[in-house]
């Protein structure tokens, strides 16, 4: 166990030096999360001086009662579709690209950085580049649309916006994830890839033998990281297209309910619902893909 | 082994800065005891609205010497949390009580709903009670009465925007030889001689979704006769989605989509205004709102405002709807509610009112404000009383009630904002959402 | 484990050098496949910065009458246009005292508590490590945690929304748990036999060995603060108090109707901080991302 612990301040030390963050963190972030859930059962307001009442469960029939059932249920499917379709596409090319930028080519390092720019830029700034790239009317999108004699509305279009909003959402988080996937390749012996030359393995057959299992542990933390960041997100889509039947997510509604209305009692009890969903699939995704690793 | 040194001198310097500028920060809201007085204003970004506040706090700096106005804003839907919060924290001595349509208590045919934010508001005693202001006595009595809560006087109005209407370009009409159309079959009328033309006949900011509602209310407006007798017919299972008129009213959105510029779903609201103003298109179905944004946009711009109409009779079509816009309250936490009143006070100034109501282009809650052009010109479309209210201001919605069914009338649903176009089907979709909701009431 | 330790290392390096061996079997074509594919990612990430760029170059009224044309000249009077009406002077003060306190302090916390957590030198160490993944998805507590901070004195100060921001370290403990898997253990026995206190030896040891991750820490918690929007509007009602990013959004709302290239130019200023701080610190930032990762 702990080798500091032969004297006194190495007994304590350790929860002397975890102390201050966590409180910070218990204070500021668990405890109201956990009121969130006792709120959830009332109809509090926001507003000062305002009473509010115990409703019990009210607020979740609210979310399934007849009228609402089929809305939200569609809303809970599109979160899950925006997430699955995110996760995949975005680890699956995060990892193709980690592998073409992982050096050998000149400059990789810079490229690399340019791929990571729309993190630092941040979701506001990403929105506004976006609309004016997708602007019907003269952007460069209709433009680049006009010149093969088609036309759209882009993220006015109900059918094509989600898909849109996929993109955008991909492309602005592909720089975190292409470089924990790069760091992972760069903990590969490269024997590994001379013993495989040597058995006539094709690019493929690398890929599939020696990469993945290899960058297992880093697919397991990028999927946790990717699934449980795309089933919150929220902003981009707020950015984009605003609160819409066609794109809503269950984070939006949870953000749209939270500030646009009075109505804290109702938001706490969608905010809970996202809130179990997330940590369901967090958390099996995370088992099953631990299991995977040493199987691989 | 330089780095720990680093990070432990960082580490150092960031609590010492921290520790400082917290108390810095403490000091500075606190802000009583610096010599000089603060009157906090906090009210939803609106840029023409924001500017005219501007000017009157200004001035009101200059009258009161040692008193500084706190204006801010927030925009969107932070506006509705950061007020709750501000007001949690008696932080704000000048703020939105009701923020549009006034005083409306729930009618007798309306079940389990709430009452709005204003009103709860007013039931706490969160607002301070301006009746024996003499200032209030500035405003015309119709509008004043519309604020009211227990016959006593809680808000200062800013004035009226109208909804139902359509923009004109009136140069481009006049080049074409149409007048302002009276009726459906004149409207079609006009539409199809500017495509004719090749002239684009509407515009609209569709990607917002919000403004593809305006020409429904206007409809609605004109098919049928009380809005009001339609809200409690809804409720007590008198009228139904499925009527004719209301088909109508589906089936002449669609017409008017049909006809507005291509991909109009994909415009930013935002822009709209300036793109009326460049002659993009020739009639533009918004709020009266908009008339700043596009006196701005185009100075010698000659546009005008006509009543959408959306009934085969010009009778039916005469008048323009709108709604009562924010008002200003004092909260009862503010600790500068004498401060506030005087405020309060000058904006009432006959002057000082004309001067905002103006720049912001709403219609006035005074009576003898001398108004812009184009207003004065709209004036023929106001019933004697002054006002008629438009749809979203005299239906009560239902949280039980489906998403079809939520404002209803789903224009938001209507291709190309959404992906419906059988109109008929969709009503028959509006009204089961409708139904739904009563059924599920408590 | 330190092999792959330096290989995290150097993988910050601009010219990272893999194995010569291996760049020497590349062959021709795929390496010219490489590179288009390379060049046309880039081009993916480049065009719409560039166009941003361009549009925050073009004369007032310009962009409208041709968003996707070159700019004729350089109008960089939009860039000071934008700062003084933004008023982003007054604010880019704040915006970097909160990201850089902020991050600084979150980023010895995650160490302070990482460390024990990740060597289980701790009771419930388990239970912790759950608590710091969870983290990552509570439940949104706005009408609670406003509350909590007027309840405490801590509305509208500074130092309120700094506890804040800091309270939500987000990844930064979890990162430094993973990249701590891969320091010997041996290190620690060593030297609290030679009689190193836990202190000294968390001082003079971890934090110099962990300082790759500890720039990927340092910059994640920059972003996240310097990004914000939601917090700082609600806490920070004064004015004076208020950051950079919440300038940028009020600006939107005043420039939104049509005047492209003044919000194209704020947003740069306000992005231009940021991008410097990232370029200089992105040896470190991208390999320490790269080493938490490891489990």
């Amino acid at each position: 166990m702990n080798p500091f612990a032969t004297s006194r301040v190495g007994r304590v030390g350790p929860w002397l030096g975890i102390a201050p963050g966590l409180l910070l963190f218990l204070t500021f972030a668990l405890i109201p999360a956990v009121a969130v859930v006792g709120m959830s059962f009332t109809d509090i307001s926001g507003m000062p001086n305002v009473p509010w009442t115990w409703v019990g469960l009210d607020n979740y029939r609210r979310f399934f009662s007849a009228g609402s059932v089929a809305a939200n249920l569609d809303v809970v499917n599109r979160t899950l579709i925006f997430a699955l379709s995110v996760t995949i596409i975005l680890n699956v090319l995060a990892l193709l690209l980690a592998v073409l930028l992982s050096g050998r080519l000149r400059g990789a390092a810079l490229y690399r950085s340019i791929v990571f720019m729309p993190v630092v830029l941040g979701v506001t700034i990403v929105g506004l580049i976006w609309s004016l790239v997708f602007n019907p009317t003269g952007g460069p999108a209709a433009s680049l649309w006009s010149s093969f004699g088609s036309s759209s509305s882009f993220l006015g279009d109900p059918k094509l916006a989600f898909t849109l909003i996929i993109f955008v959402q991909i492309w602005a988080a592909i720089g975190t994830t292409m470089m924990i996937y790069h760091a992972g390749l760069m903990a590969i012996p490269s024997d590994l890839y001379e013993a495989a030359r040597v058995d006539g393995a094709n690019a493929w057959h690398k890929l599939r033998h020696v990469t993945i299992p290899m960058v297992a542990p880093a697919i397991t933390a990028n999927m946790v990281i990717s699934i449980v960041g795309s089933l919150q997100t929220y902003q981009i889509i707020y950015v984009l297209t605003g609160d819409r039947p066609t794109t809503s997510v269950l984070a939006l509604k949870v953000f749209s309910i939270g500030f646009g209305t009075s109505e804290q009692g109702y938001a706490a009890a969608v905010s809970m619902i996202q809130f179990v969903l997330v940590a369901v699939i967090a958390l099996v995704l995370l088992s099953y893909l631990r299991r995977r690793e040493t199987q691989l | 082994m330089r780095s720990p040194r680093v990070v432990a001198v960082w580490g150092a310097i960031a609590a010492a800065t921290a520790l400082t500028a917290g108390a810095c920060g403490a000091d500075e809201s606190s802000g009583g005891d610096s010599g000089e007085t603060v009157l906090r204003i906090f009210v939803h970004a609106n840029p023409p609205t924001d500017s005219a506040f501007e000017k009157i706090n200004a001035l009101f700096e200059e009258q009161n010497p040692g008193v500084r106005v706190e204006f801010t804003t927030a925009a969107g839907v932070d506006f509705f949390t950061v007020r709750n919060t501000r007001l949690m924290a008696e932080d704000v001595d000048i703020t939105e009580g009701s923020t549009s349509g006034g005083t409306r208590l729930l009618p007798d045919w309306v079940e389990g709903q709430q009452e709005s934010d204003w009103v709860k508001g007013l039931q706490a005693g969160n607002w301070v009670d301006l009746s024996d202001e003499e200032f209030l006595g500035n405003f015309s009595p119709e509008i004043m009465e519309a604020y009211e809560y227990e016959d006593k006087s809680y808000a200062v109005p800013t004035g009226t925007s109208l909804v139902t209407g359509v923009f004109y370009n009136k140069a481009v009409f006049a080049e074409h030889g149409l007048e302002v159309p009276r009726t459906w079959a004149d409207f079609l009328t006009v539409i199809e001689v500017l495509e004719g033309a090749g002239v684009p006949a509407l515009i609209m900011g569709g990607k917002d979704a919000w403004p593809a509602g305006i020409p429904m209310y206007g409809l609605v407006q004109s098919q049928f006769d009380d809005t009001e007798e339609l809200d409690r017919g809804l409720w007590e299972g008198d009228a139904a989605l499925t009527d004719a008129e209301a088909v109508t009213v589906m089936e002449r959105l669609q017409t008017i989509f049909d006809h507005t510029l291509e991909h109009w779903e994909g415009i930013d609201y935002a822009t709209v205004p300036a793109r009326f103003a460049a002659g993009e298109a020739a009639m533009l179905p918004d709020g009266s709102w908009s008339i700043p944004a596009i006196q701005e946009a185009a100075p010698d711009l000659e546009f005008g405002y006509f009543p959408l109409p959306g009934g085969d009779d010009a009778e039916d079509n005469q008048y323009i709807a709108g709604k009562l816009e924010f008002s200003l309250s004092i909260p009862s936490s503010s600790e500068q509610q004498d401060l506030a009143r005087e405020w309060l006070a000058l904006y009432s100034d006959p002057e000082v009112y004309e001067d905002f109501v103006v720049e912001a282009g709403f219609g006035p809650a005074q009576p003898d404000v001398e108004l812009g052009p184009v207003l004065q010109e709209v004036q023929q479309y106001l019933p004697d009383g002054g006002f008629t209210p438009s749809w979203d201001q005299v239906f009560h919605g239902n949280q039980y009630a489906g998403p079809l069914a939520v404002s209803p009338f789903a224009f938001d649903n209507v291709a190309p904002i959404g992906t419906e176009s059988d109109m008929p089907a969709l009503a028959e979709k509006m009204q089961a959402d409708w139904q739904v909701g009563l059924d599920s009431l408590p | 484990m330190t092999v792959l330790h330096d290989q995290a290392r150097t993988a910050g390096r601009l010219t990272p050098g893999p194995p010569g061996e291996r760049r020497r079997r590349q062959r021709t074509p795929w390496r010219l496949v490489n590179y288009l594919l390379a060049f046309a990612v880039v081009a993916l990430y480049l065009l719409p910065l560039l166009f941003l760029l361009n549009t925050a170059l073009k004369r007032p009224g310009e962009f409208s009458a041709d968003p996707v044309g070159l700019t004729d000249g350089l109008a960089l009077g939009n860039f000071v246009d934008a700062w003084t009406q933004g008023n982003f002077g007054a604010l880019v003060a704040n915006s970097v005292l909160y990201a850089v306190v902020c991050a600084a302090v979150g980023t010895v916390l995650s160490v302070l508590i990482a460390f024990p957590v990740a060597r289980n030198y701790v009771r419930w160490s388990r239970p912790l490590r759950v608590l710091f993944v969870l983290s990552l998805f509570l439940p949104n507590a706005i009408v609670a945690q406003f509350q909590l901070v007027l309840k405490l004195g801590l509305y509208d100060t500074r130092l309120g929304y700094m506890l804040l921001m800091t309270a939500g370290l987000g990844v930064g403990p979890l990162l430094v748990m993973g990249y701590l898997r891969s320091l010997p253990r041996e290190l620690d026995e060593a030297a609290a036999m030679d009689g190193c206190g836990y202190f000294r030896f968390v001082w003079t040891f971890v934090f110099p060995l962990c300082k790759p991750v500890l720039g990927a820490v340092f910059i994640l918690q920059v972003i996240g603060v310097w990004n914000d929007i939601i917090g700082a509007t609600i806490y920070l009602a004064s004015p004076e108090l208020r950051t950079i990013s919440l300038g940028l959004f009020t600006f939107y709302g005043e420039y939104g109707n049509n005047q492209w290239e003044l919000l194209a130019a704020a947003t740069l200023i306000v992005a231009a901080p940021l991008i410097l701080l990232y370029v200089f610190t992105q040896r470190l930032f991208i390999s320490g991302a790269i080493a938490g990762s490891l489990k």
